[in-house]
């Protein structure tokens, strides 16, 4: 007779096998997925046949004695979440497997949860005749896996659901929401830290409740979105490496703490500024210049002051490259800042491999103030 | 026949060792002691021959006697402890915990010691960190193995100047020198001009350069950066003002195309072929008349190979390993003096000495005469010139190009 852990097996066996075949039809074999499957649903098997052969096959049906005492003849301690579980990891390994990967991945996640966990319990529940022992042993088993996951679950959803709050609220609320977030934590972790008699459901009310309530924020940051600022900066790809709308004054994306980053006040190549009109280059030892002389091939860092009275950019022409697949044809390669505020300052790294012989002339350059203009040269 | 019977020689016993010791240090202090009175010592920093290295050389000369006493009376009392207290099978003396006068003493004394050597030290970092008083900036480039001085357009400098090996510079002046690599980590050194100072990637660091006299001031770099690191030399050629305008003047001039059969004509085709892949020489141009620009950036690690429009104006080759000239012209011109020096340098490497047979070698198999890696990376980089398989023919004919790139 088939007890409950080996009819686990057989049962997610026979999901695997189906996942197998789903994903295959579905991805067209994808080597990863149906690699993956292909063994989950083996593994699955061998452990089927082993509990099948080791477990169910040690008691005796003619052993009367161990018909009522052995613990693989102990009536199972009941129904459990696991199959419901399993279920929802299948429903998101199928729901993956056709619409996004990340899904499918979750769903491998919640099926090898729930092998692992349906597993020990399955085992645990037919480790003696004794109930209170077995939940004991599994505890001990499973206690140092699931409370640090779980403990960084916890941890991960909560700064997960802060971050959406930030995103979604003004520049200007967000220090506010700041401190007032870490003035809360001092102050309740002080309580606690001083109140040693506080009944600990009192203190775990208030953990809840803080947690439910950024978990809350968390949820209605995220319907409500980004800013407007980081909404468009986004649509502009400001975040992209491969961002080339260097030539635009428009855009209103702006970094006001460009110029708190240490690397850009320590070791420019040159610093250009631009004062409302012109701009003027100042390399090492103070000497202005209308011209920056930088080494050929090497990357080199030039720090953008904006003293003008709007935000700007400081946009640097690095010649042009061939477009592949079409002979002939070239296409300028810009680099920028971001926007700059008035008063602030900001880093480009500019690296330019050919001489200033092989190409048009090179320059910096504000877009919006043609006239605002230093010459690269590269020897 | 007879036969020679080896006698095992006997284990050399405690004293034995002790006196063969006694024996070999003598001799082992006598020359290091004779090798601090080298006098030709080209990169001896207890020479200075300028300003900022004076500086640093006054500092030694308080701090090494100050620090010499130290270490005397430091080895003195561990000598008299060790002799004083060696196990001789007496009792072991008393076990005490700590003498608050000898801790606080000690503490007090060496606090005032380095009291006394922060002060000029410190303001000897603030005089060698100085930069607005150099009248004139040099860029300071360092790559596996060689480095290249860029002179940005500034007062007296119309147009960009790129060479290699010789820092050419005013005698006088405070030169500025930016300091940086392409590659990994190296230091630049000039030991009788000022200190080291490391060339790092992505970073710039400057250092102040001045010459009291025109003369050649070798260095090389400080920093392991390599298979090739102790044949990364460089030295800096020091010129009277008006000198070192004239060489401004020569460095700004392209070179002109050589027709085919003119005399380099072969060699500058040879060089077309073989060596402009990486190598630039201003106002090379190719058929259609365009400038030849080398592509250093997609076959070398560092992106970046000599420039050498003006090769015969140097007076070394290969990152300053080899001289350009024979021995006794590059003794000629060491020995020069001052007065002389600038016109001599200036006059460029003549046919006669011409050190021909380390240029053919060079030519020939130049991974042979200083370690490099011959072979193309995973991104098929090289590092360093490779071998490039020239005929005799070829490799004469590069030699009578190369001697005309005044």
């Amino acid at each position: 007779m088939l007890s409950t852990g080996s009819k686990l097996y057989v049962g997610l066996t026979a999901a695997a096998v189906a996942g197998v075949v789903v994903y295959g039809i579905t991805q067209n074999f994808g080597a990863l997925g149906g690699t993956g499957l292909t063994f989950l649903a083996v593994a699955l098997a061998g452990l089927a046949a082993a509990v099948i052969f080791a477990k169910d096959g040690d008691v005796s049906a003619m052993d009367d004695t161990a018909a009522t005492t052995a613990a693989a003849t102990a009536t199972p301690a009941g129904g459990g979440l696991w199959p419901m579980v399993g279920a929802l990891g299948l429903l998101l390994l199928v729901i993956g497997s056709v619409t996004d990967k990340r899904y499918f991945v979750a769903g491998i996640a919640v099926v090898i949860v729930t092998i692992v966990e349906w597993m020990v319990q399955g085992w645990a529940e037919r480790a003696s005749a004794d109930r209170a022992f077995n939940r004991t042993i599994r505890e001990r088993i499973m206690h140092p896996l699931e409370l640090p996951i779980a403990g960084a679950l916890g941890v991960a959803v909560l700064v997960y659901g802060f971050s959406r709050v930030m995103l979604a609220v003004s520049k200007e609320a967000g220090p506010a929401i700041f401190v007032i977030a870490g003035a809360l934590i001092t102050i309740f972790g002080s309580l606690f830290a001083t109140r040693p008699q506080l009944r600990s459901t009192i203190i775990g009310t208030m953990c809840a409740a803080g947690a439910v309530l950024v978990v809350a924020g968390g949820i209605a940051g995220a319907a409500s979105g980004e800013r407007d600022e980081l909404a468009v900066a986004a649509e502009e790809d400001h975040f992209g490496e491969a961002h080339r709308d260097c030539e635009s004054p428009e855009a209103t994306e702006g970094d006001e703490n460009a110029d708190t980053a240490v690397a850009a006040k320590a070791n420019p190549w040159a610093t250009l500024e631009f004062d409302g009109s012109t701009l003027t280059a100042r390399e090492i030892a103070g000497r202005e210049s209308d011209t920056v002389t930088i080494d050929r091939g090497n990357p080199v860092g030039f720090l953008f002051k904006n003293e003008g009275d709007e935000e700007v950019r400081l946009t640097v022409y690095e010649g042009s490259v061939a477009v592949e697949g079409l002979d002939g044809v070239t296409q300028p390669v810009f680099t920028c800042t971001r926007l700059v505020p008035e008063g602030k300052a900001a880093w480009l790294t500019v690296k330019i491999a050919k001489s200033s012989a092989a190409a048009d002339p090179y320059y910096a350059y504000v877009p919006g103030h043609d006239a605002a203009r230093v010459s690269v040269v590269v020897p | 026949m007879s036969t020679v019977q080896k006698v095992p020689s006997e284990p050399m016993n405690r004293s034995s060792r002790v006196t063969a010791l006694r024996r070999a240090a003598l001799p082992a202090l006598g020359l290091a002691m004779l090798a601090g009175c080298a006098k030709d010592a080209p990169q001896d920093f207890w020479q200075p021959e300028g300003e900022n290295a004076r500086k640093i050389h006054s500092l030694d000369t308080l701090v090494f006697p100050l620090a010499g006493v130290v270490g005397v009376i430091v080895m003195a009392i561990i000598g008299f402890v060790v002799w004083k207290f060696k196990d001789r099978g007496q009792a072991i003396p008393h076990q005490g915990h700590g003498n608050s006068s000898v801790e606080i003493g000690g503490i007090v004394l060496s606090a005032s010691i380095l009291a006394v050597i922060a002060v000029p030290t410190f303001g000897t970092i603030f005089d060698l960190a100085e930069t607005d008083d150099c009248k004139m900036t040099v860029n300071v480039t360092g790559q596996q193995w060689w480095w290249e001085f860029s002179y940005p357009t500034q007062e007296g400098i119309e147009a960009p100047i790129v060479t290699s090996g010789d820092l050419v510079m005013p005698a006088g002046e405070c030169v500025l020198l930016r300091v940086t690599s392409r590659d990994v980590i190296h230091s630049f050194w000039i030991p009788k001009l000022n200190g080291k100072k490391d060339a790092v990637p992505n970073r710039v660091h400057t250092l102040r350069m001045q010459a009291d006299q025109p003369g050649i001031y070798l260095g090389q770099c400080a920093e392991f950066c390599g298979l090739s690191h102790a044949n990364m030399k460089m030295q800096v050629i020091a010129l009277t003002g008006s000198d070192f305008g004239t060489w401004v003047d020569q460095q700004s001039e392209p070179q002109p195309t050589v027709a085919a059969e003119e005399p380099g004509g072969a060699g500058q085709q040879a060089f077309v072929s073989y060596c402009s892949a990486c190598h630039q020489i201003n106002g090379l141009q190719d058929a259609e008349g365009n400038p030849l620009i080398n592509q250093a950036d997609v076959n070398l690690v560092s992106g970046a190979a000599p420039n050498l429009t003006h090769l015969m104006s140097r007076v070394t080759f290969a990152g300053g390993t080899y001289s350009l000239l024979t021995e006794s012209c590059r003794a000629d011109l060491l020995g020069a003096s001052p007065e002389e020096f600038g016109a001599m340098y200036l006059a460029g490497v003549s046919d006669e000495c011409l050190n021909t047979v380390e240029l053919k070698e060079w030519l020939r198999n130049a991974p042979a005469k200083k370690p490099m890696y011959p072979t193309s990376n995973a991104d098929g980089l090289k590092r360093g010139m490779p071998y490039l398989a020239l005929t005799e023919d070829q490799i004469d004919s590069l030699v009578e190009y190369l001697l005309t790139l005044k």
